[in-house]
């Protein structure tokens, strides 16, 4: 198999929105880049526009929903500031934003941002009133920021997001949390509008399919898109391995884990192999030629494989779902008797 | 029978009592006291219970409702529709509130509109200026202030001054013509013998200047605010400049 490698750590992502908000809490709690990939969801992720696989896809959901789930899966809480329908902060806002900032740094922990250098999540990492900048950081690299740039930088929209505070989880609650989060997405369109036409989950690989069999890819867009699902589910892979391995315990919830995990953990391989072969076919960021018959066919074909194997993957999700809420029942049972 | 000033004032009052507030938003725009007392006194009791249902403190709900009304007056003049006073101000009164409860601090204590007095003579309230003068002086006599909150003040309001400062003369003509007297482009041009474009490329300029300083006052004072409460000035956490 192509993934041997699987123990080994990878130590970066394609999703920004995971990259920088696992740098926000690696100082509090040790977890690795796809433990927390996987416990926040964002591994199984996927948001296409079947119109033409616009680039906006992978960051184009309500951060404001999904990112505090998937830190209180991992016993995070957090607040978050972000002006609507794309507009700059006014100066009250952005003082607000700048007082949340500065009193997350003073407390040790960056804060995580949108659109800092480039239209991607980053982190804050550092201010200086004497200078009027923001220390940061994301996929374009280090640099700085003034504070009047904040929000009004190439897509001119402001969002801000900082730890408050933690407490403990078991890791029963974690991993049902993750399910939750895994399968809501998989199955439920989790936008409010109909535009943009983003469809998430399984029905995005429908929507990628529509595009490639309408030959109206945007070959950019559509290179990033494929960079960005192979590279979550990757993580995805890994991460169930990983939890094959957690749950290591002797009673049946732990050996049905595993059993499911594993499962899951190989039709997972087969959803990062076929994106795999997208992903040489379409290179970030020129995306090769996605309109071409021969290459959309062949696209086409191994997103039916990805989205079969996904499905299958998902199926078993829901076998280890129904076996965590069940024991959370009993507990519950249990302690109302006792009680 | 002889009408005495207070007379006068009494009857005017009455009248007052009876006219809409866009009539009155109209009136205290083209520099009416009177017009503007009558909205306070039509508004401030609402006002004040909405301040004080969300600060459950009298003495700050006072004051809230204080600084929203100076808030009001200096940004009459971009009221675009002045039957819609009241929900406006009710907007500043809820804006202020949270800025007030989320900050707490230096400004607690102030009460900026009861230091101005109107009958003094020497503000002209169609002029947000003036007000801007009168509170950037009333600021370096006041008493319960520190000497630092005093600085703080004095420098935002010197900030907020600045503000119209960093136009053009010719550019500020047309941006008060359009916003304080609000007069159509056509009109403007018609008084500035200039063509509609060029008003429209003056005003747009002005906007998009003092908007950009309208930011850089507030982040001065905000910084100004934090040295005032003695925050770190420059924190930068390195491990993550280096490690990842």
């Amino acid at each position: 198999m192509a993934n041997e490698d699987w123990k080994t750590e990878l130590r970066g992502t394609w999703t920004s929105a995971g990259r920088a908000v696992h740098w926000a809490i690696v100082k509090k709690r040790e977890l690795s880049l796809t433990e927390f990939m996987g416990y926040s969801s964002h591994a199984f992720r996927i948001n296409i526009n079947g119109d033409n696989v616009d680039v906006a896809g992978p960051t184009g959901y309500e951060w404001e929903d999904i990112l505090p789930k998937g830190l209180l899966n991992l016993g995070f809480r957090c607040k978050w500031l972000r002006t609507p329908n794309f507009t700059p902060p006014t100066p009250e806002m952005l003082a607000e934003a700048l007082e949340m900032i500065q009193d997350s740094i003073d407390r040790g922990i960056p804060a995580v941002g949108w659109d800092l250098l480039i239209p991607e999540f980053g982190i804050i990492y550092g201010y200086d009133d004497g200078e009027n900048v923001l220390h940061v950081k994301d996929p374009r690299g280090d640099g700085k920021l003034s504070y009047e740039r904040l929000g009004r930088g190439q897509v001119t929209e402001m969002f801000v997001l900082t730890l408050t505070d933690s407490f403990d989880i078991s890791k029963e609650m974690m991993l049902s949390g993750a399910l939750d989060m895994i399968i809501d997405h998989a199955r439920r369109r989790q936008h409010n509008y109909d535009l943009p036409k983003y469809e998430n989950g399984l029905k995005a690989y429908e929507a990628w399919i529509r595009a490639f069999t309408n030959r109206t890819v945007d070959a950019f867009g559509n290179s990033y898109n494929t960079s960005v699902v192979y590279d979550a589910r990757k993580h995805a892979y890994r991460f169930l391995r990983g939890l094959a391995i957690d749950w290591n315990g002797v009673t049946t919830l732990e050996q049905e884990v595993r059993k499911h995990s594993e499962c899951a953990a190989e039709h997972y391989a087969v959803v990062e192999q076929s994106l795999g072969v997208l992903n040489e076919m379409f290179p970030f960021p020129d995306g090769g030629a996605p309109n071409d018959s021969v290459h959309a066919e062949r696209a086409i074909a191994r997103l039916n494989a990805a989205k079969a194997a996904e499905e299958k993957g998902l199926l078993e999700l829901e076998t280890m779902r129904e076996l965590l809420t069940a024991k959370q029942w009993v507990n519950g049972k249990a302690r109302t008797l006792l009680s | 029978m002889r009408n005495s000033v207070g007379g006068l004032r009494e009857k005017m009052r009455a009248e007052q009592s009876n006219e809409a507030d866009d009539v009155l938003v109209c009136r205290a725009r083209a520099g009416d006291q009177e017009a503007f007392g009558e909205l306070v006194r039509r508004h401030r009791a609402k006002a004040y219970g909405f301040a004080y249902s969300m600060s459950q403190d009298t003495y700050l709900a006072d004051d809230i409702v204080q600084e929203a009304l100076v808030g009001a007056f200096i940004r009459l003049g971009s009221l675009l529709e002045p039957s819609r006073f009241g929900p406006w101000l009710q907007r500043i009164v809820r804006n202020q509130t949270y800025m007030r409860l989320r900050r707490g601090g230096p400004y607690g204590k102030e009460q900026p509109l009861s230091s101005y007095n109107p009958s003094s003579g020497e503000g002209n309230w169609g002029d947000a200026e003036a007000v801007l003068f009168h509170l950037t002086r009333s600021v370096s006599v006041r008493q319960d202030l520190t000497p630092e909150e005093r600085l703080v003040r004095e420098e935002m309001l010197r900030g907020l001054r600045g503000m119209l400062h960093c136009l053009s003369p010719r550019e500020r003509d047309v941006f008060e013509a359009h916003f304080y007297r609000q007069l159509r482009p056509k009109e403007i041009a018609e008084l500035f013998r200039m063509t509609v474009t060029n008003v429209n490329n003056h005003l747009f300029r002005s906007r998009i200047k003092l908007q950009r300083e309208h930011i850089r006052v507030h982040i001065a004072g905000y910084v100004q605010f934090r040295r005032a409460l003695g925050k770190p000035k420059k924190r930068i956490l390195d491990e993550f400049g280096n490690r990842f």
